[in-house]
């Protein structure tokens, strides 16, 4: 079933358009991967569907324009899990999950809110955490807890903007497994936006990507092959199969550090 | 647990000095001279109080001491309550409401009223304070929206600017008026009159009610804007109306009873360290030392010397040197 459909959709900032004609449909339960250069549009089309950026055309989450919700009512349809988080004070981490809770909340959190936070910390695994400061606790540990707190607003869909990002290469693959488990056990509709097509190949129901400003949606199979990395990037990649396991590597992975150059422009 | 003993403690410490409030200053009253006039007073004049007790014991209690108690506690708390409001908001553990400009501003309102316009000076201190900041959110104020750092970029130039007009005024007020001035641009709790604590009450007692009634949301509007909007809070419309009680509050203690530095900075913190950083605590028992740290500091000021020593005096020379242990000890990895 459709949760969001995107029609004819432009975003626009303040320096003129960022997205022109998009159609895009993204599936109740499913997990969808954005692929994108950066600067592409992905973060704005994350911040699009949570009604915050200019736009023409319609957008439409369970069959009602994004705009036609109160601020509080999308709130309870859809999370955003931040890339990064900086805390202005020294909160604990049960405090950073039960903000989560605030659409709702009417008045001051009652200790249904304090059960269902700790319930979600401990979805992710982080229940040792719950009393210690959040400023004090690692990247992935970090990530962890903003996935709690999106789990804690008891939506249907959460938008993750680079959850990887930040992350080594456990952590990668400890969070992106959190979130394909999350997304079967509680049908979750998960937006996920990714750098590495690995990831995306591993982990995607399907896979969105913007090739030359228009958003082509597919499975992961259809969506990632070498001539798709070329026009999505404009680099060169092969995609292996090793058992069933399909895996992409750059071309340039294999010509040695040399033809990349070292970063500063010297060969 | 020992979070919820400190926090007891907090709520506790107002009454805790309220006695020796009562009873110190430059006229001493005995507990037992307090306790009679407290029943005398409550009673309505029906309490039979001891012959012995002077006629103006009566004066001194109800028309000198009282009113200042009672505005020491109202400014403690406006200054403690908004200071904590506005360090959410603004995201920055170094911020309170004199630093949007407000203070110079209602300073150099009180200044000119004194040397040489023909207005009250709590009027004039309001209303240049508040435009002070009007000023400085409208300086900072771009598409739509408040960026932290703008804010208090824009609060530091503001009130440089309202600090070199103090400093124009000064230069060709009468002498005798300069020590007026001075005196008020360092908090003159002094002055402290029923009339005073009735102009200042209203606004002061509206805005910090306010201001508790939106802890829950202070600490969804500190996680930044985007994160605020997507856990259903409009940043833009709650910071403006937090910005605007805070000043409210601030104008109005700062009218009546000048510039006292550094409490609305420091209290906050000091609560932070003691029980979290979880506004739905933080505000009410920042309301609750701000009004019996600055009770004990006007206490401890009007009794230990036979003259008047203004009251921001001691705040700041208390708060600086605890100030700045606490930015060293931030460095160390407290906040970002």
């Amino acid at each position: 079933m459709a949760v969001i459909r995107l029609k004819g959709v432009s975003l626009y900032y303040d320096d003129g358009p960022v997205l022109t004609d998009v159609d895009v449909v993204f599936e109740s339960g499913r997990i969808t991967c954005l692929l994108g250069p950066n600067g592409c549009g992905k973060s704005t089309l994350l911040s699009a569907l949570m009604g915050l950026v200019r736009y023409t055309g319609s957008i439409l989450i369970r069959g009602k324009e994004i705009k036609e919700y109160g601020r509080k009512e999308t709130a309870r349809l859809l999370a955003f899990v931040p890339q990064f988080h900086h805390p202005a004070f020294a909160y604990s981490v049960l405090e950073v999950v039960l903000a989560g809770r605030n659409p709702h909340v009417g008045y001051l959190p009652g200790k249904h809110d304090y059960e269902r936070a700790v319930e979600c910390i401990d979805m992710v695994g982080a229940g040792h955490l719950a009393r210690r400061p959040y400023n004090r606790i690692s990247g992935g540990e970090r990530q962890l807890v903003l996935i709690a707190r999106a789990l804690c607003q008891n939506t249907e869909i959460i938008l993750f903007d680079e959850p990887t990002s930040a992350l080594d290469y456990k952590n990668t693959y400890r969070v992106m497994t959190l979130i394909k488990k999350l997304s079967r056990e509680h049908a979750l509709t998960c937006l996920v936006t990714v750098h590495d097509p690995n990831l995306a190949l591993l982990f995607g129901d399907e896979v969105a990507a913007f090739k030359n400003g228009e958003l082509v949606k597919g499975t992961p199979e259809e969506m990632i092959t070498g001539k798709s990395i070329m026009e999505i990037y404009g680099m060169k990649a092969g995609v292996f199969n090793n058992n069933g396991v399909k895996f992409v590597v750059p071309s340039v992975a294999s010509q040695g550090r040399h033809t990349i150059g070292d970063g500063y422009g010297r060969r | 647990m020992r979070k919820k003993t400190a926090a007891i403690a907090l709520y506790m410490s107002p009454l805790a000095v309220l006695p020796f409030a009562c009873i110190s200053g430059a006229y001493s009253l005995s507990p037992g001279d307090v306790f009679h006039l407290s029943l005398y007073g409550l009673s309505g004049g029906a309490w039979q109080a001891p012959p012995d007790l002077p006629r103006e014991a009566y004066t001194v209690f109800y028309d000198i001491r009282l009113p200042r108690i009672v505005l020491a506690m109202l400014v403690g708390i406006s200054l403690a309550a908004s200071g904590a409001a506005l360090q959410a908001v603004s995201r920055n553990p170094l911020v309170d409401s004199y630093m949007l400009g407000l203070s110079a501003g209602a300073a150099f309102g009180a200044a000119l009223a004194l040397a040489a316009l023909p207005v009250p000076v709590q009027l004039s201190a309001f209303v240049f304070g508040l435009t002070a900041v009007v000023l400085t959110y409208t300086a900072a104020y771009s598409r739509g929206s408040i960026s932290p750092v703008s804010l208090v970029l824009a609060g530091v130039m503001i009130s440089a600017v309202f600090t070199v007009l103090l400093a124009l005024v000064n230069m060709f007020a009468d002498p005798l008026k300069l020590r007026s001035i001075v005196y008020w641009t360092m908090g003159c709790l002094h002055l402290a009159s029923w009339a005073g604590v009735e102009s200042a009450a209203p606004w002061i007692l509206l805005s910090v009610t306010f201001l508790y009634f939106k802890r829950w949301k202070l600490n969804i509007l500190s996680f930044g804007d985007d994160e605020a909007r997507s856990m259903g809070v409009s940043p833009e419309s709650e910071k403006r109306l937090v910005i605007a009680a805070s000043a409210l509050a601030t104008s109005a203690a700062v009218a009546v009873a000048g510039v006292i530095g550094i409490l609305g900075l420091m209290i906050p913190h000091v609560v932070r360290m003691l029980v979290g950083p979880d506004h739905v605590r933080l505000i009410p028992l920042s309301m609750a030392l701000g009004a019996s740290f600055l009770l004990a500091v006007d206490t401890f000021a009007r009794s230990t010397v036979s003259f008047e020593i203004p009251a921001g005096f001691f705040t700041t020379l208390i708060g600086a040197p605890f100030f700045i242990y606490l930015l060293r000890k931030t460095q160390a990895g407290g906040w970002q």
